[in-house]
């Protein structure tokens, strides 16, 4: 595979999911935006942490049957 | 929006300058070699970008580091904070507690210099001491800043709707939102510093109220007692008086019944004071009133009691005389009644009327039920 190609479709996907855009590629799936909030979480001998917020890359496959 | 593949291709030939056709050859022939290694059970890895792979009969992707580090670049470098303030018993809970409702601000992070390359279950180092001292003490500083924290939760989530709202916007809104992150975590140190000291003036102020409290009643308490002492030496300097010369008369032939018998109680007046009692003393040493012992000349006002009353000065003369005789104040007051001059003989001088009915026990017994009080005049 074209490796400028590649270096180039990296770039595009990360700028548009940073813009919050979805894309979308029929025959593989979508690439989504995430955020997910901060959340407190407790362990088992009672401490808590406070987890902070991240923005996150996602990925939903077009057919979930095995190709 | 969306991105479709129309629009990918356009941004590719944008990125690239190659033609359409070669941009939309070589998708294509990416998305073939994708499922062909999820075909076979490979994976397909693209450099700086992720993997894809076969998990479970789904195929999955996982961004590189690079690309995760920088889609999350807002947030890169953030550490987990230990939330002592928030110490929960452990309990049958869920330990991952995912709680969409609390959901504080998310300016009141603070950035570490080194980026965070890993969190979940890995434990995190201890960033601030520990203020309090006791265990005790620890716990209750927690509870309390939990529910601190608990409701900035509450208050804020609106504000966390509204800014979600306005994040979609490009990229200006970004440059906002980070300006007012640093604003709110500023204000999320102090009000936190300030609460804590307040807790610690409520409790001074409280003690320092009580005290006060205690002094004031006590002062009360002084002053009270105080003041009856003062009010009583008060009544008894009151009552000194000059006293009526007592006239010397002629008295009349003996035996004459002229005496008054009625008794009244004093148709003079009401007495001045009723309350303060100064006390009747029977010993002229005390007091300037009193039963017996010498006639106290000093006193101008009080009363007696008359037990002769007589035309005859002589007579009155010689009654008060052997009254005198037997140890008694006895004086004599001139009268008017009717046109007649009657001249009374008085036992005693007493400040109020009932110290002169009290003193009539000790009179004479032939006196008893044959007298009445009068005003000294």
């Amino acid at each position: 595979m074209d490796s400028e190609f590649l270096k180039a479709f990296t770039e595009v996907v990360r700028e548009e999911i940073s813009r919050k855009n979805e894309v979308r590629i029929n025959g593989i799936g979508s690439f989504q935006f995430e955020h997910q909030k901060q959340y407190q979480k407790q362990y088992e001998n009672g401490r808590v942490v406070m987890m902070p917020p991240k923005d996150t890359i996602s990925f939903i496959p077009e057919n979930e049957q095995g190709i | 929006m969306i991105i479709d593949k129309e629009k990918l291709i356009q941004l590719l030939v944008d990125k690239t300058g190659f033609e359409e056709a070669e941009v939309e050859a070589q998708l294509l022939e990416l998305i073939k070699r994708v499922n062909q290694a999820a075909e076979e059970g490979k994976t397909f890895e693209i450099e700086g970008f992720g993997t894809f792979g076969m998990e479970d009969g789904v195929l999955q992707f996982t961004p590189s580091d690079t690309l995760e580090t920088e889609i999350n670049n807002k947030y890169a470098g953030m550490k987990p904070i230990e939330l002592i303030g928030a110490f929960k018993e452990p309990a049958a809970e869920m330990p991952d507690v995912v709680d969409e409702a609390e959901d504080p601000e998310e300016g009141s992070w603070t950035f570490d210099e080194k980026a965070a390359d890993e969190e979940e279950d890995r434990p995190v180092e201890e960033p601030a001491p520990v203020t309090a001292e006791s265990d005790e003490e620890k716990i209750i500083a927690l509870s309390d800043l939990l529910n601190d924290e608990v409701e900035k939760v509450l208050e804020t989530t609106k504000e966390e709707k509204e800014k979600q709202s306005s994040e979609k916007e490009p990229d200006k809104v970004s440059k906002e939102s980070v300006e007012k992150t640093e604003q709110e975590k500023q204000k999320e140190v102090s009000p936190v510093g300030k609460q804590e000291k307040e807790k610690d003036k409520i409790g001074r102020f409280l003690v320092a109220a009580v005290i006060v409290i205690a002094l004031g009643v006590t002062g009360f308490l002084v002053y009270d007692m105080g003041f009856d002492e003062g009010n009583s030496g008060f009544s008894s300097s009151f009552m000194s008086a000059d006293n009526q010369p007592v006239e010397q008369a002629q008295t009349s032939s003996p035996g004459t019944t002229e005496e008054e018998n009625a008794i009244t109680s004093a148709g003079d007046p009401e007495p001045e004071q009723e309350e303060e009692v100064a006390t009747t003393e029977e010993t002229s040493e005390q007091s300037p009133y009193g039963l017996r012992g010498q006639v106290n000349r000093d006193i101008n006002n009080g009363y007696t009691i008359v037990v002769h009353s007589l035309r005859s000065m002589d007579k009155a003369e010689e009654n008060r005389q052997d009254l005198e005789a037997q140890g008694f104040r006895a004086l004599i007051s001139k009268a008017s009644v009717g046109g007649t001059m009657y001249y009374r003989v008085g036992i005693g001088q007493f400040p109020t009327v009932e110290a002169a009915q009290d003193a009539i026990d000790e009179i004479p017994e032939q006196y008893t039920n044959r007298n009445f009080i009068k005003r000294i005049q």
